[in-house]
């Protein structure tokens, strides 16, 4: 073989250079493992505190849909005819009013979006109300230097009763 | 063939000081990364615990708006509550107090016919299981509020 002639004298030699190379190596182990464990944790508590967040968005969206669809125009309803009143969807109006009280409870800042009055299934009347809502991330990082979600949920009325229902 | 020579190291002397100060740093770092990994899993079961109690706050408010009178409601509210977190606090009785609005100011229990939503706070004293392992015991408590509207249609008394 052409090669350079390794000895045992230079083999040794590599060995301790390598042992050399080694000291403090678990110490930078340590601090990788530590920081993907962080990132790691950072992932599950605020990824998390987003998905727990989507459906809170969700339940105060429906919560106030079913508030506004709740709001019936009685007038209209004394001559047989089933609308949802006009002030519904207001500032001062039964959504507005939920998903204040809703968002006061929880702590958290949550915002009407939309909210419109339309048509649902088979001509009933429907709300369909969209809702922002922003949270402080318990582990303020990098994506999650703000956490803030939205979420459209729809009521319609359903007239008749519990067990027949019937157009409206 | 020839028998091989043993291998003599020689000249090691930096090296020797080094042996073992991998294992003395694995034994310092070793229950450091054993915490982290305990504070990883902690950070889960914190998660999975206040979404299972935020889910059990929405169907306790939702059970308290279909009742009739405030009595009922506050009975469904917890046994709507207890039914979702079945096993999961510690002494097994979630606690769910509901409470009354009307115009976004809270009213008191007699204005249930006339009041606009409900809402229910849900809390829950829970054990982190993963500190278990190491017989320590973790609780905290966990807290959910969710609010809904009552039918103003329905004869409330």
């Amino acid at each position: 073989m052409g090669g350079r002639k390794l000895t045992v004298r230079a083999a040794s030699r590599g060995l301790a250079g390598c042992l050399r190379r080694d000291r403090g190596s678990v110490s930078l182990w340590v601090v990788i493992f530590a920081f993907v464990t962080m990132v790691l944790l950072t992932l599950v508590v605020d990824g998390g505190q987003v998905m727990i967040a989507k459906s809170r968005a969700a339940d105060i969206a429906e919560q106030a849909a079913r508030a506004a669809a709740d709001d019936i125009a009685t007038g209209a309803l004394r001559n047989g005819q089933v609308a949802i009143a006009g002030g519904a969807c207001d500032g001062a109006g039964p959504a507005a009013g939920l998903i204040s009280t809703y968002a006061k409870g929880v702590d958290v800042t949550a915002l009407m979006r939309s909210c419109a009055i339309g048509t649902g299934p088979e001509g009933t009347p429907d709300v369909t109300v969209g809702v922002q809502v922003s949270i402080k991330p318990a582990i303020p990082a990098g994506a999650f230097s703000a956490i803030s979600v939205t979420a459209t949920e729809t009521a319609y009325l359903a007239c008749g009763t519990a067990t027949q229902v019937v157009v409206c | 063939m020839r028998p091989l020579r043993p291998l003599r190291l020689t000249g090691l002397r930096p090296a020797q000081r080094d042996r073992g100060s991998m294992a003395v740093e694995f034994v310092l770092a070793g229950p450091m990364l054993v915490v982290l990994l305990l504070l990883l899993s902690a950070g889960g079961q914190w998660i999975d615990l206040t979404g299972d109690v935020s889910a059990a706050a929405r169907d306790s408010v939702r059970a308290a708006s279909f009742a009739r009178q405030y009595n009922e409601a506050s009975a469904d509210a917890q046994a709507a509550a207890q039914a979702d977190l079945n096993g999961v606090c510690l002494n097994n009785l979630p606690a769910a107090p509901v409470s009354l609005y009307q115009g976004g100011m809270p009213v008191g229990n007699g204005d249930f016919a006339t009041a606009q939503a409900v809402e229910v706070t849900v809390s829950c004293r829970a054990s982190l299981k993963i500190f278990g392992i190491f017989h320590f015991p973790v609780a905290k408590t966990f807290t959910d509020t969710a609010a809904a509207p009552l039918d103003p249609f329905v004869d409330r008394g």
